[in-house]
């Protein structure tokens, strides 16, 4: 159909489109090796990954939590698929006329079929989209960008180019196979009866727009937007770890060659951290499901990947420019790269506000780990600065000395089970259970009731256990949430020293962080325990027919899932199944299991002031009480605190929060 | 062979003078000694009366307008030389803030051994002194067996008791000339009422059961009476009834007075940790299962508008405030 | 310039003290030592001394060899090096210690020499004073602000209700008081550069200094632990009593009005 200038000056554009299309990838492969080696063996799993990666981009597994924002965007993935061969049909029929990958059989036939069926349905998905943007402007999609408009113009503008193209060679009958374009035959009518000139003139028009459009689709995916996912985020997914969602990297502090530890350059994250920033395709999920977010605090984790995404695409290059400058010359320019990351691309408070809860990472459709790149910015400020929030003094100082956050007495740990007859580990040196209780449950008044209802549990279950008493000590693991990894290394040595002198089948704890700390954490110590929660626990002793539990009259109970129990570790069906059998129907919680949304303590915010903002704990007691169940059930004693404040302070004395184990001591049948 | 007494002056003779008058006549008397004074400062004035009835000897007054204030140069160069003039066998100060640094200072220069901020000081054979280790935590009886025997006696412990109303011969005394090695350059007495929470000798303390920043005043009025810092807990801080200064908890200050009244704490963890180290904990609140009853020493169940208003009066009267 | 800290090794004040056996002392076994808080605040100010001014910060302690530890944990603050006079399980006098420390402080001829107030474990609240006594230097004790002006820093005295400002010239021995500064948390790379620090340490014989026997200038004779726990006593009988009650233990039993 085209003439020879017309291909000539086609083929200029392809040769074009395809240079700068390979230069561009050189630069953002640069920019992704820049990064550091990845301690995950990120090939570990890789075949798996490749088909999870499929199936997440063929079935939109993620993408369609949210239904009909994931149709839309499905119907423009699929269509991508089928109109990959368009495309080349289109490209070599510029210069060979008629050209078609599938022949010109029944294939072709069904393929045209297809071809049409889905330039509606793409064009319905960008309608559906762009409405949703412009029109409903959803706060997770924040300002309504050019960007989007452009990429959302070109997908459209291609497909109507692309029906009208045909319309007009089905109208001029030029088109085999015609009857099988549904579409592009009824509106081949509009065509009828146009004197051929026009019509030669509108198809060389409308060739032309669809060849364009789909020459800058490409090269819009390597300008750096949020097309890019659409080859980063396979690729990223391709890599997602397989190391539990609970564990951080180890860090080697005896490193003599480290000159830094943790991260505040951009020069500083890992490749797989740097390809995470390039996958990112602004869908804000991450924000929408965010507790920090959600309160007002400053920070935002779609803000935080796009603002690092922007800082590499911008000041990645000049850094790879100063180590080419460096390795041959022996003076280091001492120019800065650009903004300092800490502190300026990303604001400290934001830094500081997040509680870890892993929400962001666990909806993000394209397998971005928000929270590691968070925590190793914290690192850098605990560990390299000592710039920490004030209040975070204190308990690290209290945790190192006192074995406790809050600076209390050593020797006071077991005070909560004096009375009880709570056998100690340094008396009986093995038993089946060592029952670690924690800090919370060994020292807040609170919290020592879960604990003095555990004891009634495992006693009336006859399980064989003993507590380390005062020789427990707090693990730390907020402490390295917050960034002090020193201070969680060297006092694991100690931990791990004292658990090496007794016999033990299990360590049963009831609290999450206890549970990810020697479960996810102490692995990487070499060391593995069977570590078990008090709710897996409780429901394997009813299970086993050990506990026997009144049938007290049915009442709704609002279950908060922890982040680090249901999202961190899935324990998620057995605290129902033990509230249940204690004969509590659970009510139903808007945001639970792996959805929960956080009570404000994770990520060592349990000692930080909550100064900005609306309080985290607040939100989520008011949505727990909205359920109008007179009982929020907990199983984690940081919850519990920050959960019973928040109902104290909306002043509902009529709402009771009890830990799990509570519920079901009360429940208990003591023969 | 005497006793020596240092009078501590803040313009006018300070109420820790006398109780470590009475307590050094006691031990004077007791090791058979006689008891002489020594007062460095402005001019004693028409003090002298108010120093009968201690069985002291003699004042020996050092008035300059040089010694109105504390000067560690001047100071201590006077009592090292009157206590090698008197044969002093025991030197009697007051631990405060700059007496136990004078004593310190002469003990030093004497090379003898002092026992600082004792809660119980007596002649038994020797100078026996009852010092509070590890902020309190632990006492010592210890006999202090160089001579002289220094100790500072802590304020308050130690009631005034006047016998007969003899009073001391005055000895005045040029104030000796010395090299200034410190300078003084400024005195600033802070406003009455304003104390400074974190070295704050006593604690009042609000939280929840306050109920609204319009009732602070009822705290702060027992506060005036006593001379004491008010604090708050966090859930008072956070409600916004106070500003995030007066917090005292894991998050806020940490405070270790030798009194902290909580009104209307539940007493939480987070709290706790930040009021643990005080002497004494006194608890006033209408739930009689708040945890701060496990961690108080004495503890009131009522509602704090009663009782704290209550206390302020009885505490007014009983103090003479 | 140089600046000396004086630094002690105390128990954690969180923890629970045990008179021992013999009546007259504490049960220091099992305890967690740490650097007294004030001395904390004198390491800052040498730190703040070290940054703005270039000084060499020497740390100086007499104790038991534990004491290394926390001398390390004031090198992890940015200390330069230290002295340790080592006094094996030896108790001196504060007398014998002050002359301990002005004998190593001797070698180091420090223009500014810092302490905190007082130790938290025997309160004794003298070893500074002494120590200026027998160097022969100016100071001034429980300071909560420090400004170096030339050959002189001037000061602010902490007394009841007030404070005084001094200007002493130096050498000069100051104390600290909690208000002075906010200690540093040590960073990793300097608690790294701590562990290869030199600690020197000396023998009181290596000082000429022979310690004198405590018995012989102070006689303990008993230690008790006054309460082991919170009393937990809530008061009875209508409020009027209960309030005159509390008055009257808080004044003539606890002594603390």
């Amino acid at each position: 159909m085209l003439t020879l200038p017309e291909r000539l000056l086609f083929a200029l554009l392809v040769v074009g489109a395809t240079a700068y299309f390979i230069r561009r990838i050189v630069v953002l492969v640069r920019l992704v090796r820049m990064g550091k080696p990845d301690p995950d063996h990120r090939l570990e799993h890789v075949w798996q990954n490749v088909v999870d990666m499929v199936l997440d981009v063929i079935l939109q597994r993620k993408v369609l939590r949210k239904p009909l924002v994931g149709l839309l965007h499905l119907l423009i993935v699929w269509g991508f698929f089928v109109f990959a061969a368009s495309t080349v049909n289109h490209f070599a029929g510029a210069f060979i006329d008629g050209f078609s990958l599938f022949g010109s059989g029944r294939l072709a036939a069904w393929y045209a079929t297809m071809e049409d069926v889905f330039a509606v349905l793409i064009l319905v998905g960008v309608l559906g989209l762009a409405f949703r943007r412009y029109i409903l402007r959803p706060e997770s999609l924040s300002r309504p960008s050019a960007e989007s408009a452009l990429v959302l113009t070109f997908i459209g503008g291609a497909m109507v180019a692309f029906l009208i193209d045909n319309a007009i060679a089905i109208s001029l009958g030029l088109m085999e196979h015609a009857d099988s374009y549904i579409v592009s035959t009824w509106l081949a009518k509009a065509f009828v009866g146009w004197p051929e000139g026009p019509l030669m003139a509108v198809a060389h028009l409308a060739w032309w727009c669809d060849g364009i459009m789909h020459l800058v689709l490409v090269a819009l995916l390597f300008i750096p937007t949020k097309h890019l996912h659409l080859l980063a985020g396979p690729i990223n997914l391709i890599f997602k770890r397989k190391r539990p969602r609970g564990r951080l990297v180890l860090m080697n502090l005896e490193d003599e060659e480290a000159e830094s530890f943790g991260v505040s350059k951009i020069e500083g994250f890992t490749w797989k951290q740097n390809l995470d920033l390039l996958a990112c395709i602004e869908c804000g999920r991450c924000q929408d499901f965010c507790p920090t977010y959600n309160s007002q605090k400053p920070l935002n984790p779609k803000k935080l990947i796009v603002d690092l995404k922007h800082h590499l695409l911008h000041d990645g290059p000049k850094v790879l420019e100063q180590k080419a400058t460096a390795s041959g010359d022996a003076q280091e320019s001492e120019v800065p790269a650009g903004p300092a990351m800490v502190g300026e691309v990303v604001e400290t408070d934001a830094i500081w506000a997040c509680t870890t809860c892993a929400s962001c990472v666990e909806h993000c459709p394209m397998g971005i780990e928000h929270v590691d790149k968070l925590v190793d910015m914290r690192r850098h400020l605990v560990l390299m600065e000592a710039q920490f929030p004030e209040q975070a003094d204190g308990a690290f100082r209290n945790m190192e000395t006192s074995g406790n956050p809050w600076g209390l007495a050593p020797s006071e740990r077991a005070a909560w089970a004096e009375g009880l007859d709570v056998p100690i580990m340094a008396d009986k040196k093995k038993a089946d259970v060592l029952f670690w209780v924690g800090c919370s449950g060994s020292y807040d008044d609170r919290s020592t009731r879960i604990s003095v209802a555990m004891v009634k549990i495992l006693k009336a279950a006859g399980v064989d256990f003993a507590i380390l008493g005062s020789e427990e000590r707090c693990h730390c693991e907020s402490a390295r949430r917050l960034g002090n990894e020193y201070l969680y290394q060297s006092v694991a040595q100690e931990i791990l020293e004292t658990l090496k002198q007794y016999e033990f089948n299990r360590i049963l704890v009831i609290c999450p962080h206890c549970l990810n700390t020697f479960a996810q954490e102490y692995p990487s110590f070499g060391v593995t325990y069977s570590v078990v929660h008090h709710t897996t626990f409780i429901d394997e002793l009813i299970a086993a027919g050990k506990l026997s539990l009144a049938a007290a009259s049915p009442c709704a109970v609002a279950l908060h899932d922890s982040c680090y129990l249901a999202r961190y570790n899935d324990v998620l069906a057995a605290p129902r199944r033990v509230l249940a059998a204690a004969g509590r129907t659970p009510a139903r919680v808007p945001r639970e299991g792996v959805h929960t949304f956080c009570c404000g303590a994770g990520g060592g915010r349990m000692w930080l002031e909550e100064t900005l903002g609306t309080r985290i704990n607040t939100l989520r007691a008011k949505e727990l009480m909205a359920t109008q169940a007179s009982c929020i059930a907990t199983a984690c004693p940081f919850c519990m605190t920050m959960i019973a404040d928040g109902v104290k302070d909306e002043g509902r004395s009529d709402v009771a929060v009890k830990d799990i184990a509570e519920i079901v001591a009360e429940a208990l049948v003591v023969s | 062979m005497s006793v020596l007494l240092l009078l501590e002056q803040r313009g006018t003779l300070r109420q820790c003078a006398f109780e470590a008058a009475s307590v050094a006549r006691d031990i004077a008397r007791g090791a058979g000694m006689e008891l002489n004074a020594v007062y460095i400062g402005q001019s004693l004035g028409d003090e002298t009366p108010a120093l009968a009835g201690f069985g002291i000897g003699k004042v020996f007054a050092y008035e300059n307008e040089a010694l109105r204030y504390y000067s560690n140069d001047a100071y201590v160069g006077i009592v090292e030389s009157l206590v090698k003039e008197l044969d002093a066998k025991v030197v009697i100060g007051s631990a405060t803030a700059l007496g136990k640094e004078l004593c310190a200072s002469v003990a030093g220069r004497l090379g003898v051994e002092l026992i600082q901020d004792c809660v119980g000081l007596s002649w038994n054979g020797g100078l026996k002194a009852t010092k509070p280790l590890y902020a309190g935590k632990v006492l010592s009886d210890v006999e202090v067996l160089t001579a002289p025997a220094m100790a500072s006696l802590r304020p308050n412990v130690a009631a005034v008791v006047r016998e007969g109303d003899a009073a001391p011969e005055v000895v005045t005394r040029p104030m000796p000339e010395v090299s200034l090695r410190t300078v003084l350059k400024e005195v600033a007495e802070a406003a009455a009422g304003v104390v400074e929470l974190s070295e704050a000798k006593i604690v009042v303390s609000g939280g929840r059961g306050i109920g609204g920043p319009e009732h602070w005043p009822v705290l702060q009025e027992l506060c005036d009476v006593l001379g004491a810092a008010l604090g708050a807990s966090r859930a008072a801080v956070d409600a916004g009834w106070i500003e995030h200064s007066h917090q005292v908890g894991q998050t806020g200050k940490v405070v270790g007075p030798d009194l902290y009244v909580a009104c209307g704490i539940s007493g939480a963890i987070q709290h706790q940790a930040g009021m643990r180290t005080s002497k004494i904990i006194v608890a006033i609140n209408k739930d009689p299962d708040a945890p701060v009853f496990k961690i108080c020493d004495y503890g009131i169940v009522g509602d704090l508008f009663e009782v704290v208003p209550l206390l302020t009066k009885e505490l007014g009267q009983t103090l003479g405030r | 310039m140089k600046v000396a800290v004086l630094v002690k090794r105390v128990p954690d004040t969180a923890s629970e003290l045990k008179v021992a056996d013999d009546g007259k002392s504490v049960v220091t076994a099992n305890l967690k030592y740490v650097m007294s808080p004030y001395d904390e605040h004198a390491v800052e100010q040498g730190m703040k001394l070290k940054e703005a001014n270039g000084a060499e910060v020497v740390v100086v302690s007499v104790g038991p060899p534990e004491t290394k530890e926390i001398i390390r944990s004031a090198l992890a603050m940015g200390a330069d090096s230290a002295i340790l006079v080592n006094v094996g399980s030896a108790t001196p006098t504060s007398t014998d210690v002050a002359r301990l420390l002005a004998a190593a402080l001797a070698q180091v001829s420090a223009d500014v020499i810092l302490a905190g107030k007082q130790a938290v474990d025997d309160d004794a609240a003298q070893v500074p004073e002494r120590v200026a006594e027998i160097l022969g230097v100016p100071h001034v004790s429980v300071i909560t602000r420090f400004e170096l002006n030339g050959s002189a820093v001037t000061v602010d005295r902490e007394i009841e209700g007030g404070h005084y400002t001094f200007e002493v010239s130096l050498p000069a021995l100051l104390t600290a008081q909690k208000g002075l500064n906010t200690p540093r948390y040590p960073t990793l790379p300097n608690i790294m550069k701590a562990k290869k620090k030199e600690i020197k340490e000396m023998s009181p014989a290596d000082l000429g200094v022979t310690l004198d026997a405590p018995a012989e200038r102070l006689r303990v004779h008993s230690v008790y632990v006054p309460r082991q726990q919170r009393l937990c006593k809530v008061l009875s009988g209508d409020v009027g009593q209960q309030v005159n009650e509390l008055v009257k233990v808080l004044r003539e039993e606890e002594k603390v009005l």
